[in-house]
Parts: structure tokens; sequence; C-alpha cells
């Protein structure tokens, strides 16, 4: 390993992996090591915000003990540094588009791969230190003498990170090795982290459901077997099934690295070239024919734009699965079948809540503008009106939107029962909110819009990036929780309900109004 | 000296280059010409291990490319066509980046980097990112980086390309210094005047073969002495003519 090459390497790619970070740092006139210790120590914050939040969400286990409460932390956590591992690796090594830039340089692919896979674990380290906040935690439960529990608690981290990278990065490059991946790299991707997401959200209904009825604070309720043994690690760390255990994940990891170096490494040179010489996506240009057909070209444009490589990854990773996972680890009650009808301006409301919950600054809608790159600033130079334009685009990711929700929505209806009126009714609720949401996530696009961005993370982390991202996320849940809390209350003990539904809906129309004012004055009649 | 053998090259069904042959020598400036298309950064690229050829090989100096990657890199300094890459470094940051790469003492090289910025006029935006320059900056800052590192080996895709008239006047400069040290630079153009008046050794490529190789003097001389333009377009020139006039002509109502 050269460290002077790879010390280079590991800036350059620090500097890539969140642009718009880099140059907000940039523009303070930070440049060269000031600017990559910038850029690391950011990376540190945000790791630690996730630590605070995160440790109070685990001091039950703390007070508890409880291998039940461990195993379902476990498997959530384990589920989340999956997914993630294969987005960071995918995000990492192939949108950034960078791996050909290094091919005429004198540096071997062991460098590039070893700088690729430690940004990939710096940049995914705010969703596993979770992880290692668990296995602290439990240690420390277990009354371990505190440095002995922070060595082992950091092993076994590392000994799992090791282990989660090193199996995503062998399918991805396993992958990548067939002529198919070259060919139709995105589609895979696309496919691939689709798996991870249905994995992580089946997995963790199957927890919740095995959990049914059973409060996971208890001490013997439900346990995942196979995550039992690492519970035990902190429980019983001298006993033999612990060493056993410990032996089998070393060797796991041990086995793991040394096929990636005999299969990975070795050939990544020949890889990277077959890459880069695979042929080029089609340049893009709006095929616009006549004025009858525009509406329906337009269309076709739209969903050719969603062809950006990576596109979809990241929309599904980061504008859903954060979502999903959110909302179905916190639900853990199911909902009595055979709701009345007075329930109906409950489940309206939650619709469109739920569709604040799924819209985010990565969603869709809120990039549609963008990634017409320069083509936008063509467009705008056409005999073309550019409010019917954005109305056109607005409408092609609104439905893109209603339809990622409804799935979201009738999944849920199912998983839980809602009925098929209540499922009706959230499915109206989710057309307005996202209607009215996406209002102001696509203005916002447009006004934010960046037409010349290298990489599609360039473009999501606009604003506040990726902590204000979550931090809204969590707010929006909280808030909406207690709304819907409060509006099932009242209407469970109101002699009246239908006078609470009439004055929500009410409220709602009202605010209809305003939303639609506001963005009818503020952005659509400002565009002609 | 670099030993091109029956080297093809496609991009699924396109054949790119067919059974091309060529051999470079030290000290001489070698230069490809051909149209749109024609292959020549396709050649580059596969020289400097950006492809790999579908068939044929590439010696340097003796050593196969194919087993010699790292070595052989370290001996050339490449230029691409489009200087869109590492657009999120900052120049100065970039030319660190390349110090780094090819191990070199960045004490050693400083005192030419200021040498190379100043040239150029780049001294003033060493802190700008290479995204935030115009197309010649680019292709100043990525030039510099080449000259920086200075390798026996100079590859360049139409190095000329956006560079204002000083700093082309300076680079053809410094590629005639460099063969007369006694190394190599291997470059492509458009441009015919720069084509004789730098070419020590020609190559014209026609849809991926090799048309003509050898001193441009040699070339002229076989044509009765006219001018590069009308031979370089009789050779490389179309197949199908359409007429100039019809095309003027064309969409008018
Ligand atoms: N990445 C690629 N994918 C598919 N085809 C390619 C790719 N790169 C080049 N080609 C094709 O290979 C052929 C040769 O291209 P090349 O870039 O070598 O031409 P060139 O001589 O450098 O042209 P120019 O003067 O325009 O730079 C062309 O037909 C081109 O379409
Ligand atoms: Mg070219």
């Amino acid at each position: 390993m050269n460290k002077q090459q790879l010390k280079a390497l590991l800036s350059v790619n620090l500097r890539l992996l969140n642009p718009q970070v880099t140059n907000k740092y940039r523009s303070k006139g930070q440049t060269g090591r000031g600017l990559t210790q910038r850029i690391i120590f950011n990376l540190m914050v945000t790791t630690f915000a996730f630590v605070i939040v995160y440790g109070f969400v685990m001091i039950p286990i703390v007070v508890n003990k409880s291998a039940a409460l461990f195993t379902y932390f476990a498997g959530i956590y384990l589920i989340f540094g999956i997914s993630q591992s294969l987005t960071g690796i995918s995000n990492v090594f192939f949108a950034q588009k960078d791996l050909q830039d290094y091919l005429p340089l004198p540096i071997s692919p062991r460098e590039v791969f070893a700088s690729k896979i430690i940004v990939v674990t710096m940049n995914i380290l705010p969703f596993t230190i979770t992880l290692l906040l668990l296995f602290l935690m439990t240690s420390w439960s277990f009354g371990i003498f505190l440095p002995t529990a922070i060595v082992m608690s950091l092993i076994l981290f590392i000994i799992i990170t090791v282990i989660i990278e090193l199996i995503c990065a062998l399918i991805i490059f396993l992958l990548s090795k067939t002529r198919f991946f070259q060919a139709n790299q995105s589609l895979i991707m696309n496919a691939l982290l689709m798996i991870t997401i249905v994995i992580a959200v089946v997995g963790i209904l199957f927890i919740n459901n095995q959990m049914d009825g059973q409060d996971p604070g208890q001490l013997n309720g439900y346990t995942i077997g196979i995550l039992l043994p690492l519970f035990n690690l902190f429980k019983q760390p001298l006993a033999v099934g612990s060493l056993i255990h410990w032996a089998i994940l070393i060797a796991l990891a041990a086995g793991l690295i040394l096929l990636l170096k005999k299969i990975v490494i070795s050939q990544l040179t020949a890889q990277l070239i077959n890459i880069s010489s695979a042929p080029h996506n089609q340049r893009r240009k709006p095929a616009l024919k006549s004025k009858k057909t525009i509406g329906r070209s337009l269309f076709s444009y739209n969903l050719k734009l969603l062809k950006e490589p990576n596109l979809l990854v990241q929309v599904f990773s980061s504008s859903l699965l954060l979502p999903v996972i959110f909302i179905f680890s916190l639900s853990f009650t199911t909902i009595n079948s055979g709701l009345g009808i007075k329930w109906i301006g409950v489940f309206f409301v939650g619709g469109l809540l739920l569709s604040g919950v799924t819209m985010n600054q990565t969603s869709l809608i809120s990039n549609l503008i963008s990634l017409d790159r320069s083509n936008f600033d063509f467009v705008a130079s056409l005999p073309l009106s550019l409010k019917d334009y954005l109305k056109n685009k607005f409408h092609f990711g609104l439905l893109a939107q209603i339809i990622i929700n409804s799935i979201l929505i009738v999944l849920m209806g199912f998983m839980y029962k809602f009925g098929i009126l209540m499922t009706f009714s959230s499915l109206l609720g989710s057309v307005v909110g996202t209607y009215l949401i996406g209002q102001f996530y696509f203005s916002r696009d447009y006004r934010l819009r960046t037409t010349n961005w290298t990489n599609i993370t360039e473009l999501f982390n606009r604003g506040g990036g990726n902590l204000a991202m979550i931090l809204t996320m969590v707010i929006v849940i909280l808030v909406g929780l207690i709304i819907i809390v409060a509006y099932s209350m009242i209407i469970s003990y109101s002699s009246d309900p239908w006078v609470i539904n009439g004055i929500v809906g009410l409220i709602l129309v009202l605010a209809w109004g305003v939303v639609m004012h506001h963005f009818n004055r503020g952005f659509w009649d400002t565009l002609n | 000296m670099i030993e091109i053998t029956n080297l093809s090259k496609s991009y699924g069904s396109t054949k790119a280059l067919r059974d091309l042959n060529l051999k470079t020598s030290s000290g001489k400036i070698f230069g490809f010409l051909g149209h749109n298309g024609a292959g020549k950064s396709t050649t580059l690229k596969t020289l400097v291990s950006i492809h790999n050829p579908t068939s044929g090989s590439v010696m340097v100096d003796g050593m196969d490319l194919m087993e010699h990657r790292l070595e052989i890199k370290q001996k050339i300094a490449y230029v691409p066509d489009t200087p869109d890459i590492f657009l999120q470094l900052s120049a100065g940051e970039y030319w660190s980046f390349l110090i780094a790469a090819y191990q070199l003492d960045p004490v050693a090289v400083q005192s030419r980097l200021e040498k190379l910025t100043s040239l150029f006029n780049m001294n003033f935006h060493i802190d700008e990112t290479l995204s935030s320059f115009s197309h010649g900056m680019r292709q100043k800052a990525i030039l510099i980086g080449a000259l920086m590192v200075d390798p026996d080996i100079w590859i360049l895709d139409e190095p000329m390309q956006g560079l204002d008239p000083q700093a082309a006047f300076d680079l053809k400069e410094m590629m005639k210094s460099h063969a007369q040290k006694g190394k190599t630079v291997i470059f492509s153009t458009h441009n015919l005047d720069t084509a004789q008046q730098l070419c020590d050794e020609l190559a014209i490529l026609k849809k991926g073969q090799l048309i003509y190789n050898g001193p441009v003097e040699k070339l002229l001389a076989e044509h009765g002495n006219r001018s590069l333009e009308e031979v370089y377009l009789e050779m490389a020139g179309r197949v199908d003519q359409p007429i100039m006039s019809d095309l003027n002509g064309e969409h008018r109502e």
C-alpha cells in the first residue's frame, strides 16, 4: 500500500463525496489540507448527532438487559447497515464516475479500492455507529469493566462492519464483471436496492409481527435467534460458546478479506477498463416535435430523465428507505379491524401526513427540474411557455410520487388491515398531501436549481444537506404522530364525531386555499 | 519507444480501430490526423490504459502494456480530449494529487510548477475549482499537471484546443524542447498548420484504419508538393460528396 497515493486519493474522494458540502467550505476560503480536515470534521459531527439520538432510543436496553430488545435493534441496524453499504458503495464507486480518471495515472487499483472503501465507511458511519452504540450500551449494562467493554465493542463493530461492507462489495463487483451489468448498470443497481428495501421492510414487519402482543421491553420477549450469539458475547463473554462465535466472526471477516484480495483487487483494473469502454448513455435532448404532441413528448422526455444512472437508487434509498424504516419500525401496534366510518377523517389526515414523511429533498419531484441539466437553459431559450413546460414537469413528478405513495399506503393498509374504506380515505389524503407538499419541493428545486451538477448527490444535498433532512423527517413524524393521536382521541371520546370531522375538513379546505394561493402567487405566476 | 501491433478496438458493434500498426521512436514528435470519429482518441486512450484493446498488442520500451501497466503509466503523462476531469478539485489540489500519484517530491517539483503557472497565467486561479474554469483554463490546468510531472512520454489529445494563441505557442515550444531532450511527444490535432510545424512523423487515420504513416515532407513530396490541406482532404475526405451549394439551399421557403 502506497501511503502518499492513498492519502491523496482519500482527500480527492472526500471532496467528491458531498460536492455541495465541499463547495460550502470552499466559499468560506478553505482549500487543500484545511478543507480535507473540515470535511472530516463535518462527517464526525453528523456521526455524533446520530450517536446522541440513538443513545436515547436505546436506553431501555441498559435498563432491561433484554435479549429481545437487543436482537430487535441489532436486526434493524444490520438491515440498515447493509442497505446503506449497498448505496454507499454504488454511490462512491460508480455514481461519482471518477474511476476512469485514475486509469491513466500510475496508481494501482489496490489504492483506489482502499481509498474508496474507506470513504464508504466514513460515509455510512452515522448509520452503522448505532451498532457500536448498541454493543457499548449492552456491555455496559452487563457491568463489564469499561475499558474492556469499549475495546470489545469496538472490535466486534469493526469485524461486523468489515463483513457487511465486504459482502456488499463482493456482490457489486461480481455483478459488475458480467457483460449484462456493464450494459445495464443502473438498472441492476436499482433492482439490488429494491431487493434490500423489500428485505428491510419484510424483515422489520416480520420482527414486529413476531413481537405482536408482546411488550418488547419484556425480558423474555421474542428474540431473533441468529443474532442471539452477539448478545451472549456480552452476557457471557468468557463462555465457550462466545469464544467459538468470536472465532467464527473473525474467520468470516478474514476469509472475506482474502477473497476480496484474490478476486476483486487483482481484476479491478481490467474491470474498470471494461466499464469505461462500455457504450455510453445516449445524450439527452427533448424531442419537441409539434404543438399537438408536445405534452406527450415532454412526458416521454421526463421519463427518459429517470434513466440517469443511480438516480432511482438514490431516490429510493434516501427518500423512501428512511421513512419506510421509520414508519414500520415505529408502529408496534395493529389497528382494530372494522373501524366505524367516523374514523375516515383520521385516515385521510394520516395519508396526508404520510406523504409529508415520504417526500423530501431527495424525492423525484424535488429534483426533476435540475435533472434537465443544461437542457433546462436550452428549453428556456425556446419559443415555449416556461410555465407550461414546468407545469407539465410538475404533473409528471406528481404522478410518480402519487404512485409511490399509493403503493406504500396499500401495503400498509394490507399489513395493518385498514379495510377498503379507510385505505381509500388514506389514498385520497395522500394524493392531496402529495399535491400540496409537491408544490413546495418543486418550487424549491426551481429556486435552488443547479444545471451543471456532475453527481446526483449534489442535487440531494442542496440546502441543509443530509442532517437537516433527517431532522426534518423526525420532526414531521413526531408532529404527525401527535396530530394523529390527538385526532383519534377526540374522535373516540367525542359524542358527535362528525362535528369534529367537519371542523377538520374545514381546516383542510382553508389550508388548501392558502397553500394554493401562496404557490400560485409566489411561484407559478412569476414564471412568465 | 512505443510499438503498436495489429491493434483493433470495437465499442459494441462499432469498429473504432482496425489492425493498426505503428512505431514511434524517442526524440520525435508524433502527430495523429483524421476526421471526427477516425479513431485518434481511441488510439491514445488505449496507450494510456483507459481502454483495453479488443485485439493486438502495445509495447512500451520493450514492455507489454497489458503486463506492466504501472511501470508504463509512470512513464506517461496524458492530457485527455475533454478537460472534464477532477472538476471538484481546485487547480492546486489537482496538481498536488498528481504529485502524489506519480510519487514525486513536492519540494523538487515546486519551482517547475511555479514557472508553468506563471507561463500559462494561472497563478491567480490556484485555489479555484476546475469546475469554475472556462474551457481554456481547464485545458491549461490539466496541461500544467502533465507538463509538471514531465515523464518521458507525453500523450496529448488535441492539446491546443481552447488555448489562447500565446498559450498555444508556448505549448508548441515546450513540445519541441521535450523532443529535443530525446523524449517522446504523441499528440492529435485537427490543425494542419500545427501538424506541419511540429510533427517529425505523421499518422493519418480514416475510419479506424491507418492510411499514411511517415514524415510530413515525404507525404507532400509524394503528392507533387501541394499544400498539406489539399493532400489531407484528398486522402481523408468524404466518400460520397454532397454538394455544398445543395446544403445552402436547404430549408428555405
Ligand atoms: N465510449 C465510446 N462508446 C462507443 N463508441 C465510441 C466511444 N468512444 C468512441 N467511440 C466511437 O469510436 C469511433 C472513434 O472515436 P474516437 O473518439 O477515437 O475519434 P477521434 O478520431 O478522436 O474523433 P474526434 O476528432 O472527434 O475527437 C467513433 O465512431 C466513435 O463513435
Ligand atoms: Mg478525439
